[in-house]
């Protein structure tokens, strides 16, 4: 879709000039930090996201490289009890800030934040979200939170766990109230972004495009956005009680003062546990979209698909007592959350049997997008599993705070969230920047981060069930096997992210122009240019089956995709114009 | 229809990216959202008060301050002049809305005026608590005027002081955050941009307004049976 632009003097031949895209459309600085535009915006959620996570990911490392050696490699005493103690406080400072960066500044927000904002007008081929200005400031409350947070770990760093479980959190000398402010203007930002989300969905979708033809990415934005608007005041409420339990010693927490710690735990996972599912959601809608695409074959059950993401929603609201099970909860609210934990996994696997249904018979294409996609697959369904088995009662007594738990949820966060996340990325990667990056390359890094992953935390799995305690700096040394495999798979993950930092840094310079639909997508942002234009699109795009993926073929000049007839629009809807 | 873009003229276009979006209808379902997340906040704060204040039930010796029956008169009059701002611009009766729009924001801050003097007599009753303390236990130090009044608190078994100021304090945040956008639609009003087919500004308003008076009887029914 070039644009023509030429003067008008008669014979002067007219120039074709550079079409303007969103990234070329403002150069100032200003207009990239004051801009209203939702690409723009999501792709600063994506260079502050990726920034955490770098911040996490060395964190995380810090935390293996410890853990290679049963006294710990970085922080370990002189020899004295005192000393050593001394020395581990370091080590809870740096899994506490590593938890909470990881979950409150890159799960809970990148998703939503960086591929949701750029995605989901495009998806709708709208202009632009609702409420453009909240957006912008959503994303500031963001960054401002996450200074906060920068903040409190120069002046004190958290040493609470990233739960911040009383009374240790009132108790202990590091700035929580500081680090606790910072994730209540980051939780801010996340209900503004909610509520956009939502409205955007309910009345910005295109004539014709009702509930039950939108991509199924929608559909889990818009069950994410749920939770974020109901569910995130609570932890805000939490936190504000924290801070004046700290500050002020009213006593609602705090047992020294006849409070209740355990009503905390409530508050916090009230929260935290549909959190779970503002980080999962999102990632099971990206998978949803690329199956499909890459098995050239209409999405199987898109309804349960759909429903199941406000299912899982729904129930996920339900589940937060299973935290609680060995912390004074009575036996009969142990039987019904953990019933309650049983019945949110089913949607989840109605989900994976739907992608597995999708993909048989179809003509699969090992591009990386899918092999991402599939690796969620693998990952999530070990993830999952192991949950349900958390939440069998007389297993999760054994395998409470053991490694286990480390084990399952981060493949759950790391392999279900993350990864979802990364398949995202190259999918919309030649969209959002209009270049191609190395395939072959970016295929054998999604093989060794694949590996990594599980080297990483199946060990962690089975010394959990050997009853490795989770949060230890040093451990004995019958555990240490396990413990050098995993730090090992932490290694060879950070290779393939340094691989694929290399290859997405250089597709920027020295990438192929990509086509307008490289992967041959049937939703209405591969029928805009790449990048698209400031305004998305130039005509508003008709509105058909976003999986109907007939009379598409491979274009051999643009190396894209392209439609050899329109698409027929949907018989009951009314004709886009 | 709802999903319809009105076209942007070219100079109209903002400077930084705007796209002049104007979406029928966003407005009042991005601030019902808003509002149903603002009363999850208060139910769950209820509900974890109740929680607490069954597991720890405390004798009774302080009474609430009689000042509230005033603030809450006030803050129900309020919710009846905005409900009349509303139906007067419905009706494209400019003065009497303009009327009732002061008369709320008036009101509001009335209201905000009341809470702070129910936030002194309830101090002042906190402080003949400490000094009847005092008499009983010359070594008892006093711990008001510093920041933490849990010493008070656990002597006198009143945590309840801390729930009449968080409720008080929390609910007193959102009138006082209502009143910045009301006292815009003051001068909106004023000013005459408001019509019978376009008034979203009142419109908003009034869903907030009436959130916060379904909020404040929440509260007081809580503070009522509690204390």
């Amino acid at each position: 879709m070039t644009t023509l632009t030429g003067n008008n003097f008669g014979d002067t031949p007219v120039v074709p000039a550079k079409p303007d895209n969103y990234l070329t459309h403002g150069k100032t600085i200003g207009s990239w930090l004051l801009t209203l535009d939702h690409k723009r915006i999501g792709i600063m959620y994506l260079v502050v996201g990726l920034l955490a996570f770098f911040i996490g990911g060395m964190l995380a490392e810090v935390i293996r490289t410890q853990l290679l050696v049963p006294q710990g490699l970085i922080f370990h005493g002189t020899g004295s009890v005192a000393s050593s103690y001394a020395a581990y406080r370091y080590y809870n400072q740096v899994f506490t800030l590593h938890g909470i960066i990881m979950v409150f500044l890159v799960l809970i927000p990148i998703i939503p934040g960086a591929l949701g904002n750029f995605a989901l007008p495009l998806l709708l081929g709208a202009k632009d979200v609702a409420f453009p200005k909240l957006n912008l400031i959503s994303f500031y409350l963001y960054v401002v939170g996450a200074l906060l947070a920068i903040l409190s770990t120069v002046l004190g760093a958290v040493d609470t766990g990233w739960t911040f479980y009383t009374p240790f959190s009132i108790q202990t000398e590091s700035y929580v109230v500081v680090m606790v402010l910072g994730i209540f203007l980051v939780g801010f930002s996340s209900i503004f972004t909610g509520i956009n989300f939502m409205v955007t969905i309910h009345k910005l979708r295109p004539p014709g495009m009702t509930w039950f033809r939108m991509p199924l990415f929608l559909w889990a934005i818009y069950s994410t956005s749920l939770i974020q608007v109901a569910a995130t005041p609570v932890v805000g409420i939490t936190f504000v009680l924290l801070m004046m339990e700290r500050v002020m010693g009213i006593g609602i927490f705090n047992p020294a003062l006849g409070g209740n710690p355990v009503l905390f735990q409530e508050f916090f996972w009230f929260y935290s546990h549909p959190a779970v599912y503002i980080m999962i959601l999102p990632a099971m809608g990206i998978v949803s979209e690329i199956i499909p695409v890459f098995s050239r074959k209409h999405i199987f059950g898109y309804e349960f698909i759909a429903l199941s993401s406000l299912a899982i929603a729904l129930i996920g609201f339900l589940v937060w007592g299973h935290h609680i099970f060995v912390n004074g909860q009575s036996a009969e609210l142990d039987a019904v959350f953990s019933f309650l934990t049983f019945v949110v996994a089913v949607p989840s696997a109605i989900k994976v049997w739907n992608w597995l249904a999708t993909m048989y018979k179809g003509a699969i294409v090992l591009k990386t997008p899918m092999l991402y996609a599939l690796s969620f697959i693998v990952l999530f369904t070990i993830g999952g599993l192991t949950g349900v088995v958390l939440g069998a009662l007389s297993e999760d007594v054994v395998l409470h705070d053991t490694y286990f738990v480390v084990g399952h949820f981060h493949y759950v966060m790391m392999g279900g969230t993350l990864i979802g996340f990364i398949a995202g990325l190259h999918y919309w990667w030649p969209k959002m920047f209009g270049r191609m990056y190395n395939e072959r390359i970016a295929q054998w890094t999604c093989v060794v981060l694949f590996i990594g992953i599980n080297l990483t935390f199946f060990p962690q799995l089975m010394v959990g069930a050997d009853g490795m305690p989770r949060r230890y700096a040093s451990y004995l040394p019958m555990y240490q096997p396990y413990m050098i495999v995993s730090t090992v798979g932490a290694y060879i993950q950070l290779v393939a992210f340094l691989s694929m930092a290399g290859y997405l840094l250089h597709s920027l310079f020295r990438g192929k122009k990509a086509p307008v639909n490289p992967w041959g997508g049937g939703s209405l942002e591969w029928e805009t240019s790449s990048p698209p234009p400031h305004d998305n699109f130039e005509t508003t795009p008709s509105v058909g089956d976003p999986y109907d993926y007939t009379d598409m073929v491979f274009d051999p000049v643009t190396n894209g995709y392209v439609r050899t007839e329109p698409q027929q629009v949907p018989v009951a809807a009314p004709q886009a114009h | 229809m709802a999903g319809e873009l009105q076209s942007e003229t070219p100079d109209a276009a903002k400077r930084y990216g705007g796209k002049q979006l104007h979406v029928p209808g966003a407005g009042t379902l991005g601030v019902s959202l808003l509002v149903g997340s603002l009363s999850v906040l208060f139910i769950s704060s209820l509900i974890g008060y109740i929680c607490y204040w069954f597991s720890f039930p405390r004798p009774v010796t302080v009474h609430l301050p009689w000042g509230l029956w005033l603030s809450t008169a006030v803050l129900f009059i309020s919710s009846i002049t905005i409900h009349w701002a509303w139906l007067a611009i419905r009706h494209d009766i400019q003065r009497s809305c303009r009327i009732a729009l002061l008369a709320t924001l008036v009101m509001g801050i009335a209201f905000l005026c009341l809470q702070i003097w129910n936030w002194l007599e309830i101090y002042g009753a906190l402080q003949s608590a400490d000094h009847a303390l005092k008499a009983l236990h010359p070594q008892y130090v006093s711990p008001i005027g510093g920041m933490r009044m849990a010493h008070a608190l656990i002597y006198e078994k009143q945590a309840l002081f801390a729930a009449f100021y968080f409720f008080t304090v929390m609910h007193a945040v959102h009138v006082f955050g209502g009143l910045i956008p009301l006292g815009v639609v003051n001068v909106k009003a004023r000013r005459g941009v408001y019509s019978r087919n376009y008034h979203p500004g009142v419109r908003y308003c009034l869903i907030y307004w009436h959130f916060l008076d379904a909020a404040w009887i929440l509260i007081l029914i809580t503070l009522l049976i509690t204390f």
